[in-house]
């Protein structure tokens, strides 16, 4: 695999919320704005980034048996080490509303998903890269969701105002609003896919139930 | 008494651990397939959200705090809860069969459970004292279990009802979710 | 037996260099971390005092309500800030943030930490201007650091040393009370230690 595909991947065809279904809890959790959701996904891009790029370059060394916990000791040294250089540098306000949510970076299961399904077997520059990519295609599902909460709550975008004298749905910055745009997000998605299965002829499958078991860690319990 | 009561009916109702502060999605949708499963993931998580609470307040207090490394809070708490759930694992294995038989598979299920992790950080940002954070963890476990609870049984009345064909799957329990989680905002402000 | 050896040699490796990494970026953001705080509660400070305001200097906290006493370039007192909270918000933990002149006639206050329902309990909350995007492309926006606020402002130029009168917000009762009661609890505090002090101290 060419290292832009495998920056590629993480994009669409694999992405980490609206494909794999992977770290729910942030994507639910801080999408009231489109600006809180910029600034998860940068986060946790960094996390991953880093965290693949050590976990590739230390997987020669690592026994097999303990090497989940290795991999949970990098990256919540990375997790730390964002929380403090947001806490230093990015705007009060976000690591308020942020919030808890940097530090769950650690159990987020995409980071411990990507190291064990990919870092673990790849080069170190192809693993930082896929990190990259994981991470852009999680900020662009993050802003998706985001971007539309926002609209529907204030009828705004990074607080600039787009629609005046919108009078707001403001449930929809709860986690009710939460739960029903990715819901519906998901549902547009399955529509196009069973529309474009239709067009090629095959008959319509139900969608599978990908939820969280898709990635590796909840498989260590099987 | 009175305070640790409105902490409780806070914990279980007011910010409750999935439906308010959306915190242990994964096994929220993950485990709700059917309520004998989600009652056993149920119980695992109360088990062990509470001891968690106990071990990670009292590492807070008495070892992170006073040799002033609370930046290692984050590595340090999942490492304990990690070796927790094994040891619980180990002990139940030997000395309660029927217990491991029950609660068994879902127990590494729990260690990146994110709701267990952020009731101990919770707990760490509010400082609160050891008593405080073990009742607080227990009580945001029991809202957890309660949630996860009733949304299983909300799934399996959906398994037989007709569904529009693209919001099968997922969609569909993301917003019963949501349903769910627009009923327990009628909670807010009880007890606060 | 190696083999336990071998593994308990890789995790310890493992954790002592991570642990050495976070200690590094722990040393070297400790500085701008504690910037960044007395920056951000500079700036709120600011919002809730006079224009001439120089220097913040925080002053002792009474019943958990933290003072702090603003100087113009000189050192003359200005005015004071104060820092009170209240639980009867309907999402835990309310503070407020109040300005007050030297006779504890309140100045202005604000809302720096709540979790009150959006929508509802925002609205007594927060002072928030939305700017329009056309109007920013436009290049017509002015930020306004200060919006108003109908609740909020209700309360500037009363006296702490009487009873607060303020209207609740309908629809918003339980923030509007939490507000006042944040409010109240620096007022408290205000007439147990300040209103004898701040008279008979040098201006």
């Amino acid at each position: 695999m060419s290292l832009f595909k495998v920056f590629k991947n993480g994009l669409w065809q694999e992405n980490p919320v609206f494909v794999l279904m992977l770290g729910m809890c942030p994507t639910l959790a801080v999408t009231s704005s489109a600006k809180n959701a910029l600034g998860m996904g940068i986060a946790t891009s960094l996390v991953l980034a880093g965290s693949n790029f050590v976990v590739s370059c230390c997987r020669k060394f690592i026994p097999d048996q303990v090497r989940i916990p290795c991999y949970i000791v990098i990256i919540a040294a990375f997790v730390t080490m964002v929380e403090q250089l947001m806490q230093a540098y990015a705007p009060p306000e976000l690591n308020q509303t942020l919030g808890i949510f940097i530090p769950l970076i650690v159990v987020n299961c995409i980071v411990l998903g990507r190291a064990e399904a990919f870092a673990s077997k790849n080069g170190s520059i192809a693993s930082c890269l896929d990190g990259l990519g994981m991470g852009l295609g999680f900020t662009i599902a993050l802003l998706i969701l985001g971007g539309l909460r926002e609209l529907i709550a204030d009828g705004s975008l990074f607080e600039l105002q787009l629609i005046e004298n919108w009078q707001g749905i403001y449930l929809f910055k709860t986690a009710t609003g939460a739960f029903f745009t990715l819901g519906f997000i998901l549902a547009v998605r399955n529509h196009h896919k069973a529309k474009r299965r239709r067009k090629e002829g095959l008959g319509y499958e139900p969608p599978k139930e990908p939820i969280c078991l898709s990635c590796n860690i909840c498989k260590l319990g099987k | 008494m009175k305070e640790y009561f409105s902490l409780i009916i806070s914990a279980i109702l007011v910010n409750n651990f999935v439906l308010s502060r959306i915190l242990g999605i994964c096994p929220f949708l993950g485990v709700s397939r059917s309520i004998r499963t989600s009652a056993g993931m149920g119980a695992a998580v109360i088990f062990v959200m509470t001891l968690a609470g106990l071990l990670t307040s009292a590492i807070n207090i008495f070892l992170l705090i006073p040799y002033n490394i609370a930046y290692l809070r984050t590595l340090v708490f999942i490492l304990a809860i990690a070796g927790l759930v094994q040891i619980v694992e180990v002990l139940l294995q030997r000395f309660s069969e029927p217990l491991y038989q029950a609660l068994g598979i879902y127990l590494p299920l729990i260690t990146t459970n994110c709701a267990v992790l952020g009731s101990a950080i919770i707990c760490a940002d509010e400082g609160y004292s050891l008593m405080r954070s073990t009742v607080f963890c227990c009580a945001s476990a029991v809202g957890f279990a309660l949630a996860l609870l009733l949304f299983a049984s909300l799934r399996e009345r959906l398994e037989l009802s007709k569904v529009p064909e693209c919001l099968q799957g997922t969609p569909i329990s993301l917003i019963t979710a949501g349903l769910l989680a627009m009923a327990f905002l009628g909670f807010a402000g009880l007890g606060g | 037996m190696p083999d336990i050896l071998k593994f308990c040699l890789s995790l310890g490796l493992i954790c002592a260099i991570s642990g050495g990494s976070m200690a590094f970026v722990n040393h070297i953001t400790s500085q701008p971390r504690a910037e960044a705080q007395m920056r951000e509660r500079n700036e709120l400070l600011k919002l809730v005092l006079p224009a001439g305001t120089r220097q913040c200097q925080e002053l002792e906290s009474v019943n958990n309500v933290q003072f702090f006493a603003a100087r113009d370039e000189n050192g003359k007192l200005l005015a004071y800030a104060a820092e009170g909270s209240s639980r009867q918000g309907f999402g835990g933990e309310l503070k407020v943030l109040v300005g007050l002149s030297a006779e504890g006639k309140i100045l202005a206050v604000l809302v720096n930490q709540h979790s009150e329902t959006p929508g509802i309990g925002t609205l007594v909350c927060e002072r928030k201007q939305k700017q329009s995007l056309w109007k920013v492309l436009a290049g017509k926006s002015e930020k306004n650091p200060f919006p108003a606020n109908a609740f909020l402002d209700s309360f500037a130029s009363q006296s702490l040393n009487e009873n607060l009168r303020v209207d609740a917000v309908s629809g918003a009762t339980v923030s509007s009370n939490a507000v006042l009661d944040a409010v109240n609890a620096v007022a408290g505090a205000w007439q147990e230690k300040f209103a004898a002090v701040s008279k008979t101290e040098e201006p």
